[in-house]
């Protein structure tokens, strides 16, 4: 199956203004999509499964690039299918699928510059949520901000919070509350 | 060598930031010094406890993207060509109109050329030259889209799959029907809320309103937030009262004015320098 060529360019470092733009770019690509759909059903999916794999390889492609994974030396149409192939056969192998359709053609783990994290949202994701639901809705989204890189002012004015100052406060209380909640629940990470 | 690392140097590293011969040496360290090592254990769960939370949230956005697709999809093929066809009929019709009818323009009063501040854009405006109804209505039809550019949604939560988050919470549920476009049905849902989220079910609904065109209510919602002092929302609430006032110029012009005044009379406020733009371009 040849790879579809679509015209974007990434450079090594991305920001919070060019992440949505990325996104949008690789969701209205329609022959990535297509590719995406057609990959899964080949290899014992059908096209509800296609589109819901071109969604979450979208998410990891989000991570990957925010983390680091991907310097833009490489072709970024091969990274995002590289993704889409780990995706579906990880997803495969959990739900007892068979995957005889890949025979000697096992997929490799796209590039990642920190396993265990992968390993984590992977393989603990259901303990991560039990520790968000912990959580208050205001400090997931300080979470979520502070995850994403944005300025203190900039959370400040997303959250409504006067300045700076007063969010870096809330920010270090959440985080606080989260520490205790992982240090009380380490034995579901590192058993 | 360094001796510690901050929280904030560790999940640099996580990141992926710093030199590859820093990154190096961060992980050589990692194996010799098990306290450094639990450490960054530890953060490395609390950054995967971010980025799940991240995950929802683009989660809801590509389902948006995807109802807007679908929605734009619907304008299918014959229909689109058909109402592609009336509405150039229409503009020529109307344009044929206005050339035909327009009086002789004359020059604009002076003092609207010396506008310099935000305040002087404050001052009542002269009478505008008569225009036809083609342009007034077609302003409107701009302050509207403006101020829907201008209004952010409201940061989305975890949206995780039923089994791991309350799915029966009203709120949630309106929070998906928001992120999917269904402005109507979160309105229903919302309210539903319990006393206990009646803020942020007030900002949401604010937010539907808003979307859905009924800029009064949603004025409303965002002023009561405003009155009742609410911590978290009072400045968000504060730019979405003025962007409903400005979605509705000029019939709105003097509550517009007094909400960009409030503003721009609090040189902290989040949205000051946003305000200013807009004070500016109405010069």
């Amino acid at each position: 199956m040849t790879e579809p060529k679509a015209p974007l360019t990434v450079s090594s470092t991305i920001d919070c203004t060019q992440r949505e733009a990325i996104l949008r770019a690789v969701f209205n690509n329609d022959r990535l999509r297509q590719w995406c759909i057609s990959y899964v059903c080949k290899h014992g999916g059908n096209r509800q499964d296609g589109e819901d794999v071109f969604q979450e390889a979208i998410i990891v492609l989000d991570r990957k690039l925010r983390l680091g994974d991907y310097r833009g030396d490489g072709n970024f149409e091969a990274f995002f299918t590289g993704i889409v192939r780990w995706y579906w056969f990880n997803e495969r192998q959990r739900s007892d699928r068979s995957n005889t359709q890949y025979r000697d053609n096992l997929p490799e783990p796209p590039p990642s510059s920190d396993p265990e994290l992968a390993f984590l949202l992977d393989e603990r994701r259901d303990y991560l949520s039990k520790l968000l639901k912990q959580l208050t809705e205001k400090c997931r989204n300080l979470l979520k901000m502070y995850q994403l890189d944005l300025s203190m002012e900039e959370i400040a004015c997303r959250a409504g919070y006067a300045n700076g100052n007063v969010a870096k406060k809330e920010l270090a209380i959440c985080r606080k509350r989260l520490k205790v909640l992982i240090e009380k629940n380490l034995k579901w990470f590192y058993p | 060598m360094k001796e510690t690392f901050s929280d904030e140097e560790i999940l640099a590293f996580l990141k992926g930031r710093g030199d590859p011969e820093e990154r190096a040496a961060f992980a050589e360290r990692l194996t010799t010094e098990p306290e450094l090592a639990q450490k960054t254990a530890r953060l490395r769960i609390e950054m995967a406890v971010s980025e799940l939370l991240i995950a929802e949230e683009t989660r809801a956005l590509l389902q948006r993207w995807r109802a807007q697709k679908r929605q734009s999809a619907f304008i299918g093929t014959r229909p689109r060509l058909i109402a592609v066809v009336l509405a150039g009929l229409l503009m020529l019709a109307g344009a044929l109109w206005y050339f035909l009818t327009r009086p002789v323009p004359t020059p604009p009063p002076a003092e609207q050329h010396h506008r310099s501040t935000p305040q002087q854009a404050l001052e009542p405006e002269s009478e505008p030259i008569a225009q036809g109804p083609v342009t007034s209505s077609r302003r409107a039809e701009d302050y509207r889209r403006r101020a829907s550019r201008l209004l952010p949604d409201p940061p989305l939560p975890n949206f995780r799959h039923a089994l791991t988050t309350g799915s029966d919470d009203p709120v949630a549920q309106a929070q998906r029907a928001y992120a999917a476009g269904d402005y109507t049905a979160a309105l229903d849902l919302l309210a539903q809320a319990d006393s206990t989220r009646r803020q942020t079910a007030a900002f949401w609904a604010a937010h539907a309103l808003f979307r859905l065109e009924r800029y009064d209510e949603a004025a409303e919602r965002f002023a009561a937030l405003i009155a009742q002092g609410s911590r978290q929302y009072r400045y968000a609430a504060e730019w979405g009262l003025l962007l409903c006032y400005y979605a509705q110029l000029p019939t709105q012009a003097p509550a517009f004015r007094r909400q960009l005044q409030a503003i721009l009379a609090q040189h902290n406020h989040p949205y000051f320098e946003q305000a200013k733009e807009i004070a500016n371009d109405r010069q």
